[in-house]
């Protein structure tokens, strides 16, 4: 158990006050897999996470200054955009796709709907870039930190100089989304046999019709498979063909990363784009909605119709379990606010 | 220090080579701006932007077998904006002769998916290669041509033709437009002898060949090029784009070359 744990932290003292237990910035749930990133490359330190948070929540990461990370991965919603389709970026423009929950980073291989990013210290890049959210440039970027005391001595601390590099910034931000990790929802607490974790009969029903329909994709412990499927949503928007436009093969045509459903309840709206507000207008596209096409997932066609067949009691009892993944203590705790 | 230590030791072993790259569209040089050109499909344009990295540069010698500029000092950005980024210096090479050299056109896999901390000088995405960098499908724009013609359907009548794409990682594939450039010297032969007579080499690049080729690129049809399929046809008619101009030697002081370091950087 103890080698599952990574401790990353402040170094022990050497004289004689009683030793403090080290700060824990990331350690790895006991029922979580192992770890994607690697923590060599970017050890944790207090300074650096604390540096990662502080610009993620700065507007000077936009070009007018008027839009940080933190404006579209709000915390109370599990650091995605409540309310919002599309992500909805400077000048007020929206983007085409939906943002995504920041949680659980250390555990992802690639990132965005279509995976385009396969290294978190790369990933920010595409946020402060992208024209219709935080439009600048990661050097303009930079160029507005240099000129901040509060930065160069941020970055002091955290690095041993006050040098602002890409390297620095990107991985001070990587470092800050490494320790937002949600691990400790009901449904945790429930498999990890800890006090309170108790599921009501509603709930464990509603997690064995899980096991059976939807953990197929929606797998493991993070509740994602990690991979690219077309889950048979009609086409709104026929330029987003999803992972095609990574990979530009066809039979990547309109999928979509299969999204972790840790905090579902509190992430609405769904979808790669954001088109279904509820929960129940979600399992009712399982039912009901589902479209058949050359990119179809097979998982969705073993039904004479396509889809996943699901009695409105048995939609009731997944709902119920989709909401034991909500974590309290992850969605409020102060550590990961300013 | 260790490093230091090595390369005095070493002095009279070693020598160093420049390569300046001659920028034309087809048998004129290329002037940014202000000169029209027609493509091999009669569309008339002109060019605002020409750019392309070169890397992991070989120098080959007669029997075949090459010395390959060490990694960290084989990345250079060239733009025809800039003056001092065409010419590019390489030091610590062995004493030898050799008969032809070889390049990549663009970035190496490796080096696309190395970690950020390896991305410096003209690799740094925040810094030199802010403009040859695509974040959103994580790699670098290999060639980069932009301009206007009044062919082109696209807004302002631009064309652009941003090309990359190095073959993805892991079981996720892309496309791959890694492409090489080999250069024969003919009769020639480089004799690197040491670091005070420095020969250059002078390479041709001829942005023409980006539209003409296997493949005769119609702007109006395709204005702009970037991550899809066809980018596959533009990189298979550039990698013929450099050609041999000759062998020459490099009077100037080497020390003042800004790209002996390798890493080459953007003029301020």
């Amino acid at each position: 158990m103890v080698s599952g744990l990574i401790y990353l932290g402040v170094a022990c003292s050497k004289d004689d006050s009683p030793e403090i237990e080290p700060e824990v910035l990331f350690r790895v749930p006991p029922n979580f897999p192992k770890p994607v990133y690697d923590f060599s490359k970017n050890p944790l330190t207090k300074e650096g996470v604390e540096l990662g948070k502080i610009l993620f929540f700065d507007g000077n990461l936009s070009r007018d200054g008027t839009i940080s990370c933190a404006e579209c991965h709000s915390q109370p919603s599990a650091f995605t955009h409540h309310g919002h389709d599309l992500s909805h970026g400077i000048d007020n423009k929206i983007g085409i796709r939906n943002s995504m929950p920041i949680q659980n980073m250390a555990f992802q291989k690639e990132f965005f709907w279509d995976g385009g990013v396969f290294d978190l210290d790369l990933f920010s890049i595409a946020p402060i870039e992208n024209p219709v959210e935080m439009d600048e440039k990661l050097g303009n970027v930079l160029e507005k930190l240099r000129k901040q005391e509060k930065y160069t001595t941020l970055f002091q601390k955290a690095y041993g100089s006050k040098e602002i590099t890409t390297e620095r910034f990107l991985k001070a931000l990587s470092q800050f989304m490494l320790t937002l990790v949600s691990a400790n929802s009901l449904y945790d607490k429930y498999v990890r046999k800890e006090a309170g974790g108790i599921l009501s009969s509603e709930e464990l029903e509603g997690l064995a019709i899980f096991k059976q329909k939807c953990a197929s994709c929606h797998s493991g412990e993070l509740f994602t498979d990690l991979s690219y499927r077309n889950n048979g949503l009609p086409v709104y928007n026929k330029e987003d063909t999803g992972r095609q436009r990574i990979t530009a093969i066809q039979t990547d045509s309109y999928k979509f990363k299969v999204p972790s459903l840790r905090n579902v309840a509190m992430t609405a709206p769904y979808m790669h784009d954001g088109r279904f507000y509820s929960l129940d207008a979600v399992l009712n596209h399982y039912t009901d909605g589902v479209i058949e096409s050359k990119t179809l997932d097979g998982l969705l066609m073993n039904n004479e119709t396509p889809g996943i067949a699901l009695t409105k009691d048995e939609k009731a009892k997944l709902i119920a379990f989709l909401k034991t993944l909500t974590d309290e203590e992850f969605l409020k705790n102060k550590k990961f606010g300013i | 220090m260790l490093l230091c230590a090595i390369s005095v030791a070493n002095a009279q072993k070693t020598g160093s080579l420049s390569i300046r790259f001659d920028h034309f569209l087809g048998n004129e040089p290329l002037i940014l701006n202000d000169k029209k050109y027609k493509n091999a499909t009669g569309d008339e344009f002109n060019v605002s932007l020409f750019q392309y990295f070169v890397s992991n540069i070989k120098l080959i010698r007669k029997d075949g077998s090459t010395y390959d500029i060490p990694q960290d000092k084989s990345y250079f950005l060239i733009r025809e904006s800039n003056k001092d980024s065409k010419t590019i210096t390489l030091t610590d090479i062995p004493k030898g002769k050799f008969t032809g050299t070889s390049f990549l056109i663009g970035i190496d896999s490796t080096r696309s998916t190395s970690e950020i901390g390896y991305r410096k000088g003209c690799l740094d995405v925040g810094g030199d290669a802010k403009d040859m960098y695509w974040a959103w499908n994580s790699g670098y724009i290999f060639v980069k041509m932009e301009g206007t013609s009044p062919q082109s359907t696209a807004k302002n009548n631009m064309f652009m033709y941003h090309i990359g794409l190095f073959g993805g990682i892991g079981n996720k594939k892309t496309l791959n437009n890694i492409r090489y450039a080999t250069i024969d010297f003919g009769k020639e032969t480089l004799r690197i002898k040491d670091s005070k007579n420095i020969p250059q080499i002078t390479i041709k690049a001829d942005a023409s060949k980006i539209l003409n080729g296997e493949t005769n690129i119609e702007i109006a049809k395709n204005p702009t090029v970037m991550g899809g399929p066809f980018s596959a046809k533009i990189a298979e008619n550039y990698k013929t784009m450099f050609s041999f101009v000759g062998l020459g030697t490099l009077v100037a002081n080497a020390d003042k070359d800004k790209n002996a370091l390798g890493m080459n950087q953007e003029q301020k």
